[in-house]
């Protein structure tokens, strides 16, 4: 947990004007002030004094040995950082919860510092919040998933693959096949319609043809269809596998300190959990996007090269529903989140029933239980 | 002020020395004269810490938590909160408990009292 903190500018000036030629051992945020409403506070301190700043104005001076018995008393929500100065208790700064893990070793700092002793706390505690964008780290990890160094990523992502290399380019030119033959077969219709049905040429042996070219297409299609899929499933286990192996190779060299803090269950979910999710993502939606990706360029070129009018006409509403898409999605993602937890609600509150079926028998209250759980799930 | 925090002030209260030791229970802070009821309130105010959200201004969702900007009581407030079941809690009719990554619990006394554009923020999730 970090205890000296870089001052915001004006804060800093304070600092400088009020601790002359004194040393900064802590600096730290604190959120309410006595009355306990939101503030943006610091309290700053040397070895001698510390100093309370409060939005950007400076508050008071203390000089450490004057008081005596420095604590910080939990309350309800919040905490107060107080000491004891000639018999009377003078309370300096409120805390929400946020900072009262902090403020429990300033009081310590201050207790010792009042006693003449030098304190050499050092708090182990990791911050849980981005020091750059205060995004709240994931569980379980320490970086943020905003700033976090993108390419990184990318660059171990590639060295992931690296091995299946050879798998993946072949699913790529099986994609472009697939493609294809999805492409072929409107043609092979409009030649059928436009040059033998809608003309009445009844040349049996032409559309005998062309309909055995539609099914060997989609045979063929098919066929391409089940092969990609295997290889893709196979690339995607093979990738999870040693994702698998590093994260229980990476958890093996994992501090105590570091284990300790962790739930079991948490663990079980990255090493199966996470890297199946990963799996899922190369197997099924990597193979969807780039199918996606090279009908929409194949497609808007064959309608460009056939008539460019119609093809501006039809992409015409692409950036239109391109917005209303992302719009939606953001909706949806909400209302399949919250369904998700109406499920998991409605799965607790029946492990409850039915765990305590036989207390809910014997003190009659079936009924009062049947007119309560539609309303609960 | 909330009807929990009315609660606690009008129903037994613990009064404990500096040692945690407990020298009596007032079981109504009503029988008391208007200016010590004035004190009780001033000392349970510098205890209990529950912001009242009044208005909302944005709740941004990312990477499984919730950002949430809001004025309360107290003054604005950014804060973040775990998108699971155990963040935003309906206590009772229309009271809403939001709690935050840091333990900091926030409520909406009313969710129905909300101005429109806050309703529709967290519509979703009531």
């Amino acid at each position: 947990m970090k205890l000296l903190f870089d001052l915001p500018k004006k804060e800093q000036l304070l600092s400088e004007k009020e601790l002359v030629g004194e040393k900064v051992l802590y600096s730290v945020p604190y959120d309410l002030n006595i009355k306990g409403s939101y503030v943006n506070g610091w309290v700053v301190i040397t070895k001698d004094n510390f100093i309370v700043i409060e939005n950007e104005e400076f508050m008071q001076k203390v000089k450490i040995n004057t008081g005596i018995d420095y604590k910080l008393v939990n309350s309800v929500g919040n905490g107060m950082l107080q000491a004891e100065f000639n018999g009377i208790e003078k309370v300096f700064v409120k805390v929400s919860m946020e900072h009262l893990p902090r403020y429990t070793f300033i009081a310590k700092i201050l207790e010792l510092l009042s006693k003449g002793e030098i304190p050499r706390i050092v708090s182990d505690d990791a911050e849980n919040k981005c020091p750059k964008c205060g995004r709240v780290y994931t569980d379980g990890s320490r970086s943020c998933s905003k700033c976090t160094n993108k390419k990184a990523i990318y660059k171990r992502f590639v060295a992931l693959i690296k091995p299946y290399r050879k798998q993946i380019a072949i699913s790529l030119s099986l994609f472009g096949i697939i493609t294809g033959l999805s492409i072929v077969n409107p043609v092979i219709y409009r030649k059928l319609i436009d040059g033998y049905l809608i003309t009445k040429n009844a040349n049996g042996l032409a559309i005998f043809l062309l309909i055995l070219s539609i099914a060997v297409c989609d045979i063929t299609r098919t066929l391409v269809e089940i092969f990609k899929n295997r290889l893709m499933l196979k690339v995607g286990t093979g990738i999870a596998r040693n994702l698998r192996k590093t994260v229980f190779e990476k958890l093996q060299s994992l501090s105590i300190a570091y284990l300790d803090t962790r739930q079991i269950g948490d663990l079980m979910n990255r090493i199966t959990g996470d890297t199946n999710a990963i799996q899922q993502f190369i197997s099924n939606q990597i193979s969807m996007g780039i199918n996606q990706m090279i009908s929409l360029v194949v497609i808007a070129v064959i309608l460009f090269v056939m008539n460019w009018k119609m093809a501006l006409l039809i992409l015409l509403p692409v950036p239109l529903i391109s917005y209303l898409w992302k719009w939606m999605r953001r909706r949806f993602n909400k209302m399949y989140h919250n369904q998700w937890k109406i499920g998991d609600k409605a799965n607790s509150i029946l492990h409850d029933i039915l765990s305590g079926i036989r207390v809910v028998k014997l003190l009659e209250w079936r009924k009062k239980r049947l007119s309560v759980f539609p309303r609960q799930v | 002020m909330s009807d929990l925090f009315l609660i606690l002030i009008y129903n037994f209260i613990s009064i404990r020395d500096k040692e945690n030791n407990e020298i009596g229970i007032i079981e109504d802070i009503l029988t008391f004269p208007e200016n010590i009821i004035e004190l009780f309130n001033e000392e349970l105010n510098r205890r209990y810490f529950l912001p009242i959200i009044k208005n909302i201004y944005s709740v941004k969702e990312e990477y499984g938590y919730s950002y949430w900007n809001v004025l309360t009581d107290l003054g604005n407030k950014k804060f973040t909160i775990r998108r699971d079941n155990y963040s935003f809690i309906n206590v009772k009719d229309n009271r809403v408990m939001v709690i935050d990554v840091d333990g900091n619990r926030y409520e909406i006394s009313d969710y129905e009292k909300l101005d429109s554009k806050s309703y529709r923020l967290i519509e979703l999730m009531l």
